[in-house]
C-alpha cells in the first residue's frame, strides 16, 4: 500500500483532500496533542484540515518555554540534605512538566518524544539543575533544528554525565557519547560508522571535564582535549567538538534523515512503517537544513497519516495515555491532580527523568502487561467519578456535540463509541452491551415514551456509564 | 547495543534514603489512600468511615465456618409497587379506593396470612413460603425518600442518605473491610459478581473502581464462564497493524482478568439441575451453576429492569408480568441450588430504589413513592412471616405515600451481621452508623439449624422424647392440614438425616426417630421441622448405650 504522493520541495500537501470528518480530528489531535475536547474537535471541524495542521505547528513554535524554576542554576553547595532537595525539586519541576504537556500541543508532544530520544536519567547525574537545563533543550528545539539539537546536546551537563563526556579526556578518552551519539541519537544501529569512527569521535570530543562546582556548568578544558589529528567518516582533520556535528551532518545526511523520519514515522503515524513514505519524508527534512517543523509537517499532511488504518495504532506510554483521556473529557490536570498521573505512571515504569535506559522506553507494546493493563483500567475508571462530581455538564455536553440533532439514543451511542474509539467496536453485542450501558439506570421506557432527549438532566450520568464500558475494552489502549 | 550504565560510586547511601523516601510516599498503596488517584479526598468522598477500616483486625471476625455463605441480591430496577406486591387485607377497602384500576381483586390474591396477601402472579413462590424459605419486611425506605432514580438508586446501594457522599456501594464496604489488601493481593475469585451493567455502584470501591466481575447480561457472563475468555484474541478486527494491535492488547486483557479462570471452572465444575423459564432466571440460572461449581464468591447482584410502572401498570406497564418472572426465576433457582445442596447457602433479597405512590394516577399507573416491602428468600430465613411496619393507607404523608417503617440499613446491618457473620462494630464502621438489627428475619450465624424461632400464635408446638435403644419419638402439633419435613443436624450444621416429606393432619401428630445407628455414646443434635411455613429447630442429646 505504496499510494504516497511524490513530495515536492518544499512541505506540500497532498494531491487528494483528505477524508476529514470528527473520528479524523480526534486521530489528528491524539498525535498531533495529548488529544483535545471536544469543543476544540468541532471548531477544528470547521477548518480545512492542512490549515489546522500549520497552525498547530506554528502554535508549538510560538509557545513561550516554562518559566525558570529558582533551582536553575543551583549548585550542590547551595544545598543541605542535596541529593534529596534536589530530587524534591526534580519531582517537582516534573509534575510541573506534566501539567505543561497537557495543555501544550505538539510542542509537548515534541519535548517528550525527544525527552525519550536523547536520554539522560536524573538517577546517574542526579542534579536538579541539569535536569532542568537538559529539559529546556528539549522544549527549545521540540520543533528547532535538529543540528543544532545535537549540537547543544552534546554539551549539556546531563548528557556530558551520563554518558561520560565530562570523563572523555585525552590519552584515557571514554566512547560512550561517540557511539550513542551515532547509534541512538543520529544514524542507528551499524548504520554508517565503524569502530574507528566512534574511537576517533571519543578523542575529538574530550576536553569538556572543568567542573568547577559539582551540579555547576561544566567548561572546556584544552588540557583534557586531545588535539591530535583524527579520521571520522574518511575526513581527516585536528577535529574538536564542532567539526564532529559538521562532519557527522555533512557526511552522513541520509542516514540520519532517514533514521529520524522512520522514528517519527513510527511514533506519529504507525508502527508499521511505509519505507518509501519515509525516504520522502527523510527528503524533505534534508532539504530544510534539517528543521524538525518541516519534517513535522510533511508527516502530518501525508496520506499515510490521514489513512484511516492508522488511526488507532499506538499503544502511548502511562503518561501521554492519561492525558489524551483527560483532554478528551475536558479534565485540566491541577496540583493535586497531577500526581497520580506522575507517580502512578512512574510506578508503572515511566518515570520521566529516568528512562529504564539509554535507548529509552522501547514504547508501543512494552507498556503493557496484565499489571499496567489492570493499573491503567483503575486510573481511567476513576477519572469518572471526579469528572462527574467537578464538570458534570461537560459529558452532557460531549454526548450533545456527538449527534446531528438526532434522538436516537443507539445512533447518540454509537457516535460516542466512535469518538473514544475511532476504529469502532468489532463485534455488533459490544455496541449492543455498549448502548445497555449508555441506557444505564435510566427507566428503558424513557426512551420510547418521550421523556428521554438529548437534555435529558441524567445525560452526563448515562455517558460516565458507557465510559466505565469503554475503559474496560483492550481497544481503548489504542491512540 | 545500548550499554546498562553504571550507578556513579558516591552518595549511595543518602540516594538510597531519598528514594526509598519517594517511594514510600508513593508507594500505589500510598497515594491510592492519600490522593485517591485524582483525589478522592478531594471530591469530598473520603468523608464516609473508610480510612478507619484499613487495617481493623476484621478477618478473625469473620467466622471461618461462614465464609461459604451467599448472598444475593435481586434488584428489582425503576421503583417496584410494593402495595401491589404485598397486599394488605386488613385495609383492602382503603387499597381498592385508592386504586380503582389495578387493585388485585380477592380472587386474584393467594393469602399469606391474616394480614397480606400476594397476587396470583407471584404463586410460584408459594412453596417457598410453605416452606419456611420466604419473609417480607414491610415499610422499607428511609428518612426524606429521594423520588429521583438515580439518586435513590445510589442511596440504596450506598447505604448512605447524603447524596454528595454516595461513591461507594456498601458491599464493596464489606468487601474491603475483610480484604484490606486487596489492590495489592487481588483474589483470583471475584469478590463480587454483577449482572446489568456496570452502572450500579453497589460494588464501587472508595476510589470507585468496581471490584465485582460485571456483565452487562447473562449472556455475556455465560461466554465468559464458558470459554473462560473475556475477549475474542482470536479474531482480528482487520487485516492491518490495528488488528495485530487489537489482538495482542486482548490477549493480555484476558491474562490480566484473572477472574475468568475461577467462573470458567466452577461454570464447568457445576451444572444447572432445574429448568429455568424467565429472563430473571436467566441470570440466577448461571449464579445458581457457579454457586453449585464451588464458585467463592459471595456476593450476587442480578437485576430485573421496568419496574417503572407510571403508564398502565398492570397492562403495558406489565406489574403482573415482572411479578411472575421474579417468583418463577426465585423458586427455580433454590429448587435447583436444594438439588445441589446449596440452599442452605444462599440468603436472596429483593431491593428496589423506591415504592409507588399510593394512589394510582390519571393513566393507570403509579408514580414513585417512597417505603416497600423488602422479600427475603432461603432456607437460612429459618421460616416464612411478614414483618415490619404494616403499611396503613389511612396514615399517609403529606405526599401521599406511606409512612417509613424500617430504614434500609437495618436491612443490611443485619445481613451483614447476622448472615456474613461479621462483628457487630465492623458492621456499625460498614454503614457509618448504628443501625438497630432485625433478630426476626431468622438469620444465624450459628448452624443453620439451631435457631429458634420467637413463637407467635400459629407456630409449632414440638417435643422430643427418648424411647431408649436409640429410639425416639418427636411430637409436634399442627395448626392446619400441612407437609411435614424432618431433618437431624449436627451442631456445625451438617445434616445426618432427612425424613420424606409427608403430609399430616391437623392437630397433635407423632414421628418415630431411629439414631440407633449412630456411634455409641452421647452427641448433642439438631432436630429441624418444617411445617406450612413454619420451621423449629431444637437442640437435643442423642445417648445411644
Amino acid at each position: 500500500m505504496t499510494h504516497f504522493s511524490p513530495l515536492p520541495k518544499a512541505a506540500p500537501p497532498p494531491v487528494s483532500v483528505p477524508l476529514w470528518d470528527r473520528q479524523m480530528a480526534v486521530h489528528l489531535f491524539r498525535r498531533m496533542a495529548f488529544g483535545a475536547d471536544y469543543l476544540t474537535i468541532q471548531a477544528a471541524l470547521a477548518q480545512d484540515p492542512l490549515d489546522l495542521i500549520d497552525d498547530l505547528i506554528q502554535t508549538a513554535q510560538d509557545r513561550p518555554l516554562m518559566p525558570e524554576p529558582a533551582f536553575a542554576n543551583k549548585i550542590q553547595s547551595e544545598y543541605g540534605l542535596a541529593l534529596l532537595e534536589s530530587v524534591l525539586e526534580k519531582d517537582g519541576w516534573t509534575r510541573e512538566w506534566i501539567m505543561e504537556l497537557q495543555l501544550s500541543g505538539l510542542r509537548g508532544r515534541m519535548s517528550l518524544f525527544w525527552h525519550n530520544h536523547f536520554v539522560t536519567r536524573f538517577d546517574i547525574y542526579e542534579s536538579a539543575s541539569y535536569a532542568y537545563q537538559y529539559h529546556r533543550l528539549l522544549e527549545t528545539h521540540a520543533l528547532g533544528n535538529f543540528k543544532t539539537f545535537v549540537y547543544e546536546m552534546g554539551l549539556t551537563p546531563a548528557m556530558l554525565i551520563f554518558l561520560n563526556g565530562s570523563e572523555n579526556v585525552a590519552g584515557e578518552p571514554n566512547e560512550n557519547y561517540a557511539r550513542e551519539v551515532y547509534e541512538l541519537f543520529t544514524l542507528g544501529v551499524d548504520n554508517g560508522y565503524t569502530q574507528t569512527d566512534i574511537e576517533e569521535t571519543a578523542r575529538a570530543l574530550t576536553g569538556y571535564t572543568n567542573i568547577p562546582d559539582v551540579w555547576g556548568p561544566i567548561f572546556f578544558d584544552p588540557n583534557t582535549h586531545d588535539d591530535g589529528v583524527k579520521t571520522i567518516f574518511g575526513q581527516t582533520g585536528n577535529w574538536g567538538y564542532d567539526e564532529v556535528v559538521d562532519l557527522l551532518f555533512e557526511q552522513r545526511p541520509v542516514e540520519i534523515s532517514t533514521f529520524i523520519a522512520r522514528k517519527l514515522y513510527a511514533h506519529f503515524v504507525n508502527p508499521e512503517i511505509d519505507e518509501a513514505a519515509v525516504s520522502q519524508l527523510a527528503t524533505v527534512f534534508r532539504q530544510s537544513n534539517w528543521e524538525i517543523a518541516e519534517l513535522l509537517r510533511a508527516l502530518f499532511k501525508s496520506e499515510q497519516f490521514f489513512d484511516p488504518k492508522s488511526r488507532s495504532t499506538q499503544i502511548y506510554g502511562h503518561v501521554e495515555t492519561k492525558l489524551i483521556y483527560l483532554n478528551e473529557l475536558g479534565a485540566t490536570l491541577n496540583g493535586l491532580s497531577v500526581f497520580p498521573v506522575w507517580s502512578g505512571s512512574a510506578e508503572q515504569g515511566q518515570a520521566l527523568f529516568n528512562p529504564v535506559d539509554v535507548a529509552g522506553w522501547p514504547g508501543n507494546r512494552s507498556w503493557i502487561n496484565t499489571t499496567s493493563i489492570t493499573y491503567r483500567w483503575d486510573y481511567l475508571e476513576q477519572q469518572i467519578g471526579g469528572i462527574l462530581l467537578f464538570t458534570f455538564g461537560e459529558l452532557g455536553n460531549l454526548a450533545r456535540s456527538a449527534t446531528d440533532e438526532t434522538l436516537d439514543v443507539e445512533i447518540i451511542c454509537r457516535d460516542l463509541v466512535h469518538y473514544f474509539l475511532p476504529q469502532g467496536l468489532q463485534f455488533e453485542e459490544d455496541y449492543e452491551a455498549a448502548l445497555i450501558t449508555f441506557k444505564g439506570e435510566t427507566p428503558p421506557d424513557y426512551f420510547t415514551n418521550g421523556n428521554w432527549t438529548i437534555d435529558y438532566w441524567a445525560l452526563p450520568i448515562q455517558v460516565a456509564g458507557l465510559l466505565r464500558f469503554l475503559v474496560r475494552l483492550p481497544e481503548f489502549q489504542l491512540k | 547495543m545500548p550499554k546498562y550504565l553504571k550507578k556513579r560510586s558516591g552518595t549511595t547511601l543518602q540516594d538510597r534514603r531519598a528514594h526509598a523516601q519517594d517511594h514510600e510516599s508513593w508507594s500505589r498503596r500510598g497515594f491510592l489512600r492519600t490522593i485517591g488517584l485524582a483525589g478522592a479526598s478531594s471530591f469530598g468522598l473520603a468523608s464516609l468511615p473508610l480510612t478507619g477500616l484499613y487495617g481493623f483486625p476484621l478477618a478473625q471476625a469473620m467466622s471461618t465456618a461462614n465464609t461459604n455463605r451467599k448472598l444475593v441480591l435481586i434488584r428489582l430496577k425503576g421503583g417496584n409497587d410494593g402495595l401491589n406486591t404485598i397486599v394488605p387485607l386488613y385495609q383492602y377497602n382503603d387499597y381498592q379506593n385508592f386504586r380503582p384500576s389495578l387493585h388485585h381483586t380477592p380472587g386474584q390474591l393467594i393469602d399469606l396470612n391474616e394480614d397480606f396477601a400476594m397476587p396470583t402472579a407471584m404463586q410460584n413462590l408459594q412453596p417457598l413460603w410453605e416452606g419456611g424459605q420466604m419473609r417480607v419486611l414491610n415499610s422499607v425506605g428511609y428518612p426524606d425518600h429521594n423520588l429521583s432514580h438515580f439518586t435513590s438508586a445510589d442511596i440504596m446501594a450506598s447505604g448512605n442518605s447524603n447524596v454528595a457522599e454516595n461513591g461507594d456501594g456498601w458491599l464493596a464496604r464489606y468487601y474491603t473491610a475483610l480484604n484490606p489488601d486487596y489492590i495489592e493481593n487481588p483474589p483470583l475469585t471475584p469478590p463480587a459478581i454483577k449482572i446489568g451493567g456496570p452502572t450500579s455502584i453497589l460494588f464501587n470501591d472508595e476510589n470507585k473502581v468496581d471490584i465485582s466481575a460485571n456483565f452487562v447480561n447473562a449472556a455475556r457472563l455465560e461466554e465468559v464462564a464458558s470459554t473462560g475468555i473475556n475477549f475474542n484474541a482470536e479474531e482480528a478486527p482487520d487485516e492491518c497493524y490495528y488488528g495485530d494491535q487489537v489482538i495482542f492488547l486482548r490477549t493480555i486483557a484476558n491474562a490480566a482478568a484473572r477472574y475468568s479462570q475461577a467462573i470458567f471452572d466452577a461454570y464447568t465444575e457445576g451444572s444447572n439441575e432445574v429448568e429455568y423459564t424467565s429472563s430473571l432466571g436467566e441470570q440466577l440460572k448461571l449464579v445458581a451453576r457457579l454457586i453449585k461449581g464451588g464458585l467463592d464468591t459471595q456476593l450476587y447482584l442480578v437485576t430485573l429492569d421496568g419496574f417503572d410502572t407510571h403508564v398502565g401498570q398492570n397492562g403495558g406497564g406489565n406489574h403482573l408480568g415482572l411479578l411472575e418472572d421474579l417468583s418463577t426465576a426465585v423458586q427455580q433457582f433454590y429448587q435447583d441450588l436444594d438439588a445441589g445442596n446449596k440452599d442452605e447457602e444462599v440468603l436472596a433479597m429483593t431491593y428496589s430504589e423506591f415504592g409507588r405512590r399510593v394512589q394510582e394516577n390519571s393513566v393507570s399507573g403509579t408514580d414513585h413513592g417512597t417505603s416497600l416491602p423488602i422479600l427475603f428468600f432461603g432456607p437460612a430465613l429459618n421460616g416464612s412471616d411478614t414483618h415490619g411496619l404494616n403499611p396503613d393507607l389511612t396514615n399517609l404523608d403529606v405526599a401521599g405515600n406511606l409512612q417509613l417503617g424500617t430504614d434500609f440499613r437495618s436491612v443490611y446491618a443485619t445481613v451483614l451481621e447476622n448472615w456474613l457473620c461479621i462483628d457487630p462494630d465492623t458492621v456499625d464502621q460498614v454503614l457509618g452508623e448504628n443501625y438497630e438489627r432485625l433478630p426476626d428475619l431468622g438469620l444465624s450465624c450459628g448452624p443453620v439449624s439451631t435457631f429458634q424461632p420467637t413463637a407467635t400464635s400459629n407456630a409449632l408446638i414440638t417435643s422430643i422424647a427418648p424411647l431408649g435403644g436409640g429410639q425416639y419419638r418427636i411430637d409436634f402439633v399442627l395448626p392446619q392440614v400441612s407437609m411435614v419435613q424432618l431433618e437431624i443436624f449436627t451442631l456445625s450444621g451438617q445434616r445426618l438425616m432427612t425424613y420424606p416429606s409427608q403430609r399430616f393432619p391437623a392437630g397433635p401428630n407423632q414421628v418415630p426417630l431411629d439414631l440407633s445407628r449412630l456411634p455409641v455414646g452421647t452427641v448433642p443434635l439438631v432436630y429441624r421441622l418444617q411445617a406450612g411455613g413454619r420451621v423449629v429447630s431444637k437442640q437435643f442429646v442423642a445417648t445411644n448405650n
